[in-house]
């Protein structure tokens, strides 16, 4: 299949916020003139120190946010084109998250919060293929335990079945072991990089974990709203 | 998309995030229902009681025969119907003889009530169904008295002999008024004309006694009242006794507020619930954006949850109703009248429309609003931030003002409520305010947690002042409602005290009176309370008077002393020391109502016909007439007797205690020329229902004591997130499980004290307007609550605070902090 428009992009993208605290012209340039394009499969970390934007453009490439100019796009389409709906119903269909906070629903099981995206698809099966994730991240004991019952690591593999058992071709990450300790977030991104490899799902990983970004095709760097390659780290 | 909300809506049940959502609904429908049911039941049983006065649905008073064609119209009708007779005839007896009222009855008289027949005068007697059968009769104890006669023996009514069956002890369509004196006997209505005591000119008053379904009689009036001539009138149970009339309506006055104040105390509940619950969904509404729900799918979700949701409250919020309604049936089961018919419709509908309002109005708004939740949301790590949105609060407050006017039908009810709950919120929100600023004060003079809990009121200014508010609102609520409850109770049963004078006697002069007394005390019957009052008829001949009521006769009396009961409204009281002069110029007191009617005023120069003369009395003052009491009451109170005092009339009431009742004919035979009227089963009827009502509006107190608690609850558990993140915080800073529970309990007694104080002054003032326009009282001050409910406050709110924050303390801060 052949496509005029990029996979992933972003094109002169900018996020002006107004400084609540003064006049217009000292409004907040979170991101500047942003430009990239990702193809699908590849891997990709965005690095920065904290409050460089990663998170906004994220946001951004996802569709949960819109950006004050430029252009985006997503499985091929264009972002800024699209309503709210549209830009929903392009991440029923193309996107899933981990967060840094892992982003269970505290009243769901692990199992139930895994099932939780394909029942928003109208999967038919639902409860087996969560339960296939939730072996695949190794909870098979702990699927009815609530999120508060887990660990933060067990938490956060359960938002790692949960992105995969959506089977959505990219996945998009934000800090997934920012609020682990070191050996559970190696652990993590053992696994996260497994199943990655497994599925070829395009991955744009947010972190400050320049060893994190290494494991990544590509590493793009953001700093005060700028973005550039990073070829040699 | 609806099996998604299904299994969501399940999953937050589950979790426990709907429950106190649904508990509010729950508890709005239930008491809107029960307590809609109950009133409509007690309106019955009153309307039921009122139908035993009168012995009928609805009756005709006709001083001509009810013609033929109006009977067989009512035949056509599903109605039941009767027919009375009255008249006065001489009635013999072998060794006596007595004018005496005759009732000459159908056979299916009464249609409502019973009457009840003894064996011997004054008698507890039993009840029956119908009047006597041809060629007998029923004399009363009076009748029975007077004639020296006993049962079995044969007395002559016109030209026909009739044989004393029973003696006639109580009957429904008593007579209230003081009209009727004389004694009084019931023969059947067949054998009126063989008495031949009915001629051309005779003064006969005929009753046409109906009763069926409400339809049928309001088609049959509909179609006989253009046909109605002079002296035809209907009259209809609510029209049967003024008195019981009075507190009927007082009572469901209650009802109608308590109803709305549930409806008030279930609305701020429910939208307590909502914003909790809305704030809580927040995050999960930017998830699900995350995994591709869009807006509209969203609000389907979350309108398809809330369908589910009064579905489920209404299934078990109904039944429930109905066993609540069925529980306070059982507990009232001695005083009402339970209803044999299907239970009407109209209270499902109020209560099940109230739910469904109630969700439309306070819980769809921020559910729907969920939609717009920015997705991004989810890659914030604060959390939601609540936010009065105004527009809310518009469709909120219009839906309370639907709801209340739906259910009291009352302008007056629903304007007092809403303006005085306005203007309540806005004083309690700006004191609060203040009152808080002031605690700031007190904070270096004491311990840690009082110092941290002050410190806490203080941060929070804006949201506790909120919390203050509603804690107020609810408070003022509930002890204006105790307020109204005691006030209602206590002015009913100071009607009537236990020795309510259940006997009056007439016609006694003065020369009869100290041989009554002497005669009483024979009897051994009490003459403490014996009080006589001259009595005189008087016609108002000067000014002349458009207004009917002016022509006719009414009682008067004279006296010294204002009369027990009476109060002056207008001008003053005579000076005593003058009245006995002859000289001075005679002075009359009136009734307000009256008075008014007649456009008298004060200083106004009055002529009365007395017995023939005429007398110029000045308006010296207006009094106001309790006339629920049972005491004798005058229109016309003169300042010095208007008869000779030989020739002067008086009447006298007294109590006498059920088993004296029986000593009543040797002291009748003793005063022949005495005439008696006894009250007793008209009074014990307003007991009864006195006592009924008293249990009822004590009922729905408790069902309204239960909405208020649930909004205590409500705005408890609003800010229970916030309070249990900060404690976890605090914990983790090393403060110990005592000095957490000391702050939470300075905060919350602190904001019960001033909710207390506030409410206290505010429910004194919403009483104080009820007592003045509602039930029509005066206005009474209460200066105790004042005290005591800034006390209750701190007690209830620091209770419920305490109580329902207890996880606050004992939650591991670790899994605390986790979860926000």
């Amino acid at each position: 299949m052949s496509y005029s428009t990029p996979f992933l992009a972003a094109h002169n993208v900018s996020q002006v916020v107004a400084n609540p605290q003064a006049t217009q012209t000292n409004d907040l340039h979170i991101l500047q003139d942003v430009n990239f394009t990702i193809e699908a499969g590849q891997s990709v970390a965005i690095v920065g120190a904290s409050g460089s934007g990663k998170t906004t453009l994220l946001g951004m490439m996802a569709g949960l946010d819109s950006p004050s100019h430029g252009q985006l796009f997503l499985a091929h389409k264009d972002l800024t084109q699209l309503g709210e709906e549209g830009r929903a119903e392009l991440r029923k269909h193309h996107v899933s998250f981990i967060f840094q906070n892992f982003q269970l629903l505290p009243s769901l099981t692990a199992l139930e919060n895994i099932m939780l995206p394909l029942e928003v698809k109208g999967s038919s099966d639902a409860s087996a293929l969560a339960h296939q994730y939730l072996n695949h991240v190794g909870l098979s004991e702990r699927g009815h335990h609530y999120p508060n019952q887990l660990s933060g690591g067990e938490q956060q593999r359960v938002a790692i079945a949960r992105a995969f058992a959506a089977q959505a071709p990219i996945l998009f990450a934000d800090e997934p072991t920012g609020n682990l300790d070191s050996e559970t977030g190696h652990h993590i991104i053992e696994l996260l990089f497994e199943l990655n490899q497994q599925h070829q799902t395009t991955l744009v990983l947010v972190t400050h974990d320049l060893q994190l970004a290494q494991r990544c095709q590509r590493r793009l760097s953001l700093t005060a709203g700028k973005l550039t390659e990073l070829t040699n780290v | 998309m609806f099996k998604l909300a299904a299994r969501l809506a399940w999953r937050d049940w589950r979790g426990g995030e709907l429950s106190l959502l649904f508990i509010a609904l729950v508890l709005a429908i239930t008491s809107v229902t029960s307590i809609s049911l109950f009133t409509h039941q007690v309106k019955q049983s009153m309307v039921a009681q009122g139908a035993d006065l009168i012995a009928a649905d609805l009756r005709l008073n006709s001083s001509q025969p009810v013609p033929e064609f109006w009977l067989s119209k009512a035949q056509d009708l599903p109605l039941q119907q009767a027919q009375v007779s009255q008249f006065q005839a001489m009635v013999f007896a072998d060794q006596g003889m007595q004018l005496a009222s005759i009732k000459a009855v159908s056979k299916n008289h009464p249609l409502r009530g019973e009457i009840t027949v003894g064996n011997a005068a004054f008698d507890l007697g039993k009840a029956v169904k119908h009047g006597p059968k041809q060629g007998e009769i029923w004399p009363d104890s009076r009748l029975l008295a007077s004639l020296n006669a006993t049962l079995n023996d044969t007395i002559d009514v016109g030209q026909l002999s009739l044989k004393i069956s029973q003696i006639l002890i109580t009957e429904p369509d008593q007579p209230s008024g003081f009209a009727s004196f004389a004694p009084s006997a019931m023969i059947n209505l067949n054998d009126l004309a063989a008495t031949e005591a009915v001629q051309t000119g005779s003064r006969v008053t005929y009753r046409w006694l109906l009763a069926g379904p409400d339809s049928a009689l309001n088609n049959l009036q509909k179609q006989i009242t253009p046909l109605l001539t002079n002296g035809q009138k209907w009259q209809s149970p609510t029209d049967g006794n003024a008195n019981m009339a009075a507190t009927l309506d007082k009572a469901e006055q209650f009802l109608l507020l308590a109803g709305s104040l549930a409806v008030v105390l279930a609305g701020v509940a429910l939208s307590l619930s909502a914003r909790r619950y809305s704030l809580r969904q927040a995050k999960h509404v930017a998830l699900l954006k995350c995994l591709g729900l869009k807006p509209n799918q969203l609000r389907l979700l979350y309108l398809s949850q809330m369908i589910l949701l009064a579905l489920l409250a209404l299934l078990i919020s109904l039944p429930l109703a109905w066993g609540l309604y069925q529980g306070l049936l059982l507990l009232v089961v001695d005083y009402i009248q339970a209803s044999t018919m299907i239970p009407p419709l109209e209270p499902f509908i109020l209560g099940a429309g109230t739910g469904t309002l109630c969700l439309l109005a306070f819980v769809l708004p921020p559910m729907l609003a969920l939609a717009k939740v920015a997705p991004a949301q989810v890659l914030r790590q604060s959390s939601s931030q609540s936010k009065t949105n105004m527009g809310h609060l518009a469709i909120g407050f219009s839906a309370v003002i639907t709801l209340v006017y739906w259910h009291s039908q009352s302008l007056l009810i629903s304007s007092a409520l809403i303006v005085g709950v306005v203007i309540i919120l806005i004083l309690l929100a700006l004191l609060a305010n203040l009152l808080i600023k002031l605690g700031n004060k007190l904070r270096p003079h004491l311990g840690q947690g009082g110092k941290i809990g002050l410190a806490n009121l203080a941060r929070r200014k804006h949201q506790n002042s909120l919390q203050v508010a509603i804690f107020g609102l609810a408070l003022m609520l509930l002890f204006s409602l105790i307020s109204v409850r005691t006030f209602l109770i206590d002015d009913w049963q100071q009607q009537l005290t236990k020795d309510t004078p259940n006997l009056f006697l007439f016609n006694i002069y003065q020369q009869q009176r100290e041989s009554l007394v002497d005669s009483m005390e024979q009897q051994g019957l009490t003459t403490q309370a014996l009080t006589f009052f001259p009595i005189a008829r008087a016609r108002l001949t000067e000014p002349k008077m458009d207004n009917p009521r002016g022509d006719r006769e009414l009682n008067l009396t004279w006296s010294q002393n204002l009369p027990v009961g009476n109060s002056i409204s207008e001008g003053q009281w005579w000076d005593t020391s003058d009245t006995d002069a002859s000289n001075s110029p005679l002075e009359v007191s009136i009734e307000i109502d009256y008075a008014q009617d007649m456009g008298l005023i004060l200083g106004q120069s009055l002529t009365f016909n007395v017995a023939g003369t005429q007398h110029e009395a000045v308006l010296s003052n207006i009094r106001e007439v309790d006339w629920s009491s049972m005491q004798p009451n005058f229109f016309f109170v003169f300042s010095r007797p208007l008869v000779e005092a030989n020739s002067a009339s008086y009447m006298a009431s007294v109590y006498i205690a059920p088993q004296d009742r029986s000593k009543l004919g040797p002291l009748l035979r003793q005063q022949p020329t005495i005439s008696m009227l006894d009250v007793d089963q008209i009074l014990q009827q307003v007991q009864r229902v006195v006592a009924q009502l008293s249990l009822a509006v004590e009922s729905i107190l408790v069902m309204v004591l239960g909405a208020g608690i649930l909004v205590l609850v409500a705005s408890i558990q609003a800010s229970i997130d916030e309070r249990r993140h900060e404690s976890a915080i605090l914990r983790t800073l090393g403060a110990s499980k005592s000095l957490i529970r000391s702050i939470l309990l300075v905060e919350y007694a602190s904001l019960g004290f001033v909710s207390g104080l506030i409410a206290g002054v505010s429910a004194e003032a919403l009483v104080a307007v009820l007592q003045n326009q509602l039930f029509q009282m005066p206005i009474q001050f209460h200066w105790p609550l004042w005290v005591l409910t800034p006390f209750t406050g701190m007690l209830i709110i620091g209770a419920c605070g305490w109580w329902f924050n207890r996880t606050v303390v004992t939650a591991p801060p670790l899994r605390t902090l986790r979860q926000t």
